[in-house]
């Protein structure tokens, strides 16, 4: 394999038969890579052996409660946009054992499991787009704040020890995506910009007689990573062609959200009929926390064995949509929808931003897309914005799909 | 302490606080310096309410007898509480009785008295009604709190 | 594939490795304050460092095989023992109240914010709490008592369901004695009221009769430079805080201890969440003028 070291912020162009041996330095390097994967009739986030298992020449097609797989014309890897999982399964994964107590007498001692310095086994993403490195740094910020040290919350093998992260840039966007609005994509910016620190910058270009990738080093072992890779520096033209696709992208972008004061505003509109609105479709199912990349609330759920001698205690994802999430004896604090629902987007949009110093949306769309009655959170906000008066006219223009 | 006059202790009385001399000395003419043993009733209930009392020193509650418990405290009042309002609405009769569960110390203000100088001059009249009203509204919201039962275990 | 990975476990542990792992407290001591109330008294069988406290914050408890609670400090023994007074409610503190002496529980902590004790030296204070609402506030007297030339007057005012739901009862009597030692400082004034009184113990009741509210506007003498802390039901509170505010008491030196569900206890699960503040990590402990406009939203 040529080891022609690679540096740093210079753009390469790499055959997109090559992309393999992004995989395979990879797994020589000791990761174990996961990315998108086709699975039922959607794309998830799952182990990759390489490029073959990624969902080549698929697209798809969403909408508000409204997700599809569609056939591409082209054999692009990445032509498709946002599935239902990000990467916070793995990151902060859905269920966690925190210890083991074992009964001894009167009393009773706590294993907890083996924290090690780094697994064995590494993580590699591979496809993570641009509002993702967002979230990931969003759900880091939480920890910091919280004053926890990350791997409390990872598990044993400590994976969430920055996993290799390799960018790619969208060069479509959902009917559902956002992004722009939230300054979180669709351009890989560089390391740091505004998501997490990354490893490498993938943008394809699925044309059908020279389809290729743009490869850029964003840090150190990316660098070694890449420098593995065959690949030329790219021309001036194609270097320009990246800027171009994310502009492209960010230009067909459909939906926006606005947002000028966030504090203020749900600060004046806690007791909006609005809020009765959203509540008379919302099924406080949960299918927006769990697809959010940044909602982060957990449950820790105790369980014993038979004897009772042996009690484990697990932490697991959790939602602010549970009647029981606000269970204070005797009762729940939040016990309408209509609270819950207000409790979620205000806190998304509003308190996040005192609470983390940034909103807790990325702008991926996911919560539209999944929610079973199509809820839209950026109209919701207009809605939201006018006064009760303008809204209560305005109600009937939701669509139920 | 020796030279307070009625006037002194109706003015330094939180209820009649700055109510202004003039007002002072005219409520003050309707008004004796008193004392109830322990046990003694400042009021039975079904009797005509004739008095506005201003407990200085000491406690005495409000109460009401039933059969086979005898006397059922309410509430308890004290040093610079007021007690007594009947005397103002018809049909003039106490509703509660007034014990005092020790020694107090009262100034009581005659309620037909009283009524007729407010009477007489409204804007002493409305000043009344305006304390009287503020102490009722005082006295329902902690019933209604109490009505809450907060301290009960309610999550069964 | 399969992620999840199998779990090696180590027998040592260091619980300051992960917030989540409580230290074993073995219980040393109970004594029954209520018919459906205890106070625990626990020492670390772990032989670790003791715990330091502060007046107002909690350790969350955790029983064998039954879950894990919030609960309050309501005194740090001189020993480093721990005490919290704990209200059989629940499945967790009715294990809680059930432990024998001998028998071992979980304790994290101390969390959250506490009462601003050192802050207010040179204030008046008044003390306000509402049924079990008098446990986190505990520490908060003793260190009154402990520094009483440190404080102007000092009052306490306790409500309760009837008599015998009083807690610390046997303790009220000793508050109302400490004299100041220097200054020219009246004594400390201890004064109960209960909600209603049984006719059995109606002749052995001597304190008032009424809402904890009434016993304020006679407390204290200089409520400008005075400070309050409030323990109890949220509605009590809210209606404390406005009356204190009439007897004029600055907003910002009124300090309420807030309950919402806390599960995690370090700011990271959700579940307590106050607007822009996690109740565990926030608070419990706020100043009245940062939580002013949450307290009456309701639902929030």
């Amino acid at each position: 394999m040529a080891t022609l070291s690679a540096d740093i912020g210079v753009t390469y162009r790499m055959r997109a038969g090559d992309l393999g041996a992004l995989f395979s330095t990879l797994h020589a390097a000791n990761f174990l890579t996961i990315g998108p994967r086709l699975s039922g009739e959607a794309i998830i986030l799952e182990e990759l052996n390489g490029p073959e298992d990624l969902p080549v020449g698929w697209g798809d097609e969403q909408e508000a409660g409204r997700y599809r797989l569609r056939r591409r014309a082209d054999q692009a890897f990445f032509g498709y946009n946002l599935g239902p999982e990000s990467w916070k399964k793995f990151l902060t994964p859905q269920r966690q054992l925190l210890w083991r107590a074992r009964r001894q007498g009167a009393t009773f001692t706590i294993e907890q499991p083996e924290r090690l310095g780094g697994g064995p086994q590494q993580l590699a993403f591979i496809g993570v787009r641009a509002c993702e490195l967002a979230a990931i740094r969003v759900q880091e910020r939480v920890r910091e704040v919280s004053g926890q040290p990350a791997n409390d919350l990872i598990d044993a093998k400590c994976r969430v020890a920055t996993p290799f992260l390799v960018g790619v840039t969208c060069a479509q966007s959902a009917a559902t995506c956002f992004c722009t609005s939230m300054g979180t994509g669709p351009a890989l910016g560089p390391p740091g910009s505004s998501g997490v620190g990354y490893d490498l910058a993938l943008t394809e270009f699925p044309s059908e007689d020279d389809h290729h990738f743009t490869i850029e080093a964003r840090s150190e072992r990316g660098a070694d990573i890449a420098s593995h890779i065959p690949r030329q520096l790219a021309t001036e033209e194609e270097c320009d062609a990246v800027r171009q696709q994310s502009d492209t992208t960010a230009a067909l972008m459909r939906r926006h959200l606005k947002l000028d004061k966030p504090a203020q505003l749900f600060q004046d509109s806690l007791e909006h009929p609005h809020w009765d609105e959203v509540a008379s479709r919302c099924l406080s199912c949960a299918n927006c926390t769990l697809v959010c990349p940044t909602c982060f609330c957990t449950n820790i759920e105790d369980t014993s064995d038979l004897s009772g001698d042996v009690a484990e205690r697990w932490l697991r994802w959790d939602s602010c949509f549970h009647l029981d999430f606000s269970y204070l004896h005797g009762g729940s604090v939040r016990q309408t929808t209509r609270s819950r629902y207000r409790q979620w987007l205000t806190h998304k949009l509003g308190t996040w931003h005192e609470q983390f110093g940034s909103s807790g949306c990325v702008g991926c769309g996911r919560c539209i897309a999944w929610c079973p009655v199509g809820i839209d959170l950026t109209v919701e906000l207009e809605a939201l914005t006018l006064s009760p008066e303008v809204t209560g006219v305005q109600t009937g223009k939701y669509e139920h799909p | 302490m020796t030279t307070q006059t009625i006037e002194d202790l109706i003015a330094s009385h939180p209820f009649f606080i700055a109510l202004g001399a003039e007002f002072t000395r005219f409520v003050a003419g309707c008004a004796k310096n008193r004392y109830a043993e322990k046990g003694e009733y400042l009021a039975h209930e079904g009797d005509e309410a004739a008095a506005l009392f201003l407990v200085r020193r000491g406690k005495v509650s409000i109460e009401t007898n039933i059969p086979g418990r005898g006397g059922v405290m309410v509430e308890t009042l004290g040093a610079g509480d007021m007690s007594g309002w009947s005397w103002l609405f018809p049909p003039h009769k106490w509703t509660f009785d007034i014990k005092a569960l020790e020694g107090t110390s009262f100034v009581e203000l005659n309620g037909k008295c009283l009524r007729e100088k407010c009477e007489g001059d409204p804007r002493l009249g409305y000043e009344v009604a305006k304390r009287l009203a503020g102490m009722m509204v005082d006295r329902l919201r902690s019933t209604r709190l109490r009505l809450l039962d907060l301290y009960g275990d309610h999550s069964a | 594939m399969s992620l999840g990975l199998p779990i090696n476990v180590q027998k040592q542990v260091d619980p300051r490795q992960n917030s989540f792992v409580p230290r074993v407290f073995t219980v040393t001591g109970k004594t029954r304050e209520t018919a459906d109330t205890v106070t625990i008294k626990a020492h670390s069988g772990d032989g670790g460092v003791q715990l330091e406290a502060r007046p107002g914050q909690f350790n969350m408890l955790y029983v064998h095989g039954i879950g894990e609670i919030p609960v309050s400090l309501s005194a740090v023994g001189s020993d480093g023992s721990l005490l919290h007074t704990v209200r059989r409610v629940g499945p967790v503190s009715k294990a809680l109240g059930n432990l024998r002496i001998g028998e071992s529980f979980g304790v994290r902590g101390p969390y959250g914010t506490h009462w601003p004790l050192e802050s207010l030296h040179g204030r008046s204070v008044i003390v306000l709490a509402g049924g079990l609402g008098l446990a986190p506030l505990r520490p908060a007297i003793h260190h009154l008592l402990k520094f009483r030339d440190a404080f102007g007057e000092v009052g306490i005012y306790c409500g309760a369901r009837s008599p015998a739901d009083r807690i610390f009862a046997s303790e009220f009597s000793r508050w109302q004695r400490e004299k100041p030692h220097a200054t020219g400082a009246k004594s400390i004034q201890v004064r109960v009221t209960v909600d209603r009184v049984p006719d059995q113990a109606k002749a052995a009741w001597h304190g008032e009769i009424g809402v904890v509210t009434s016993l304020l506007p006679r407390s204290i003498s200089d409520p400008v430079n005075a400070a309050a802390m409030i323990c109890g039901p949220e509605v009590m509170m809210r209606h404390a805080v406005q009356d204190l505010l009439q007897l004029g008491i600055a907003k910002e030196h009124i300090y309420l201890s807030l309950e919402r569900n806390m599960k995690c206890a370090v700011g990271l699960c959700g579940h307590c969440q106050l607007s822009r503040y996690f109740v565990c990590r926030d608070g419990p402990v706020f100043s009245f003028d940062a939580v002013e406009h949450l307290l009456t939203v309701k639902e929030l």
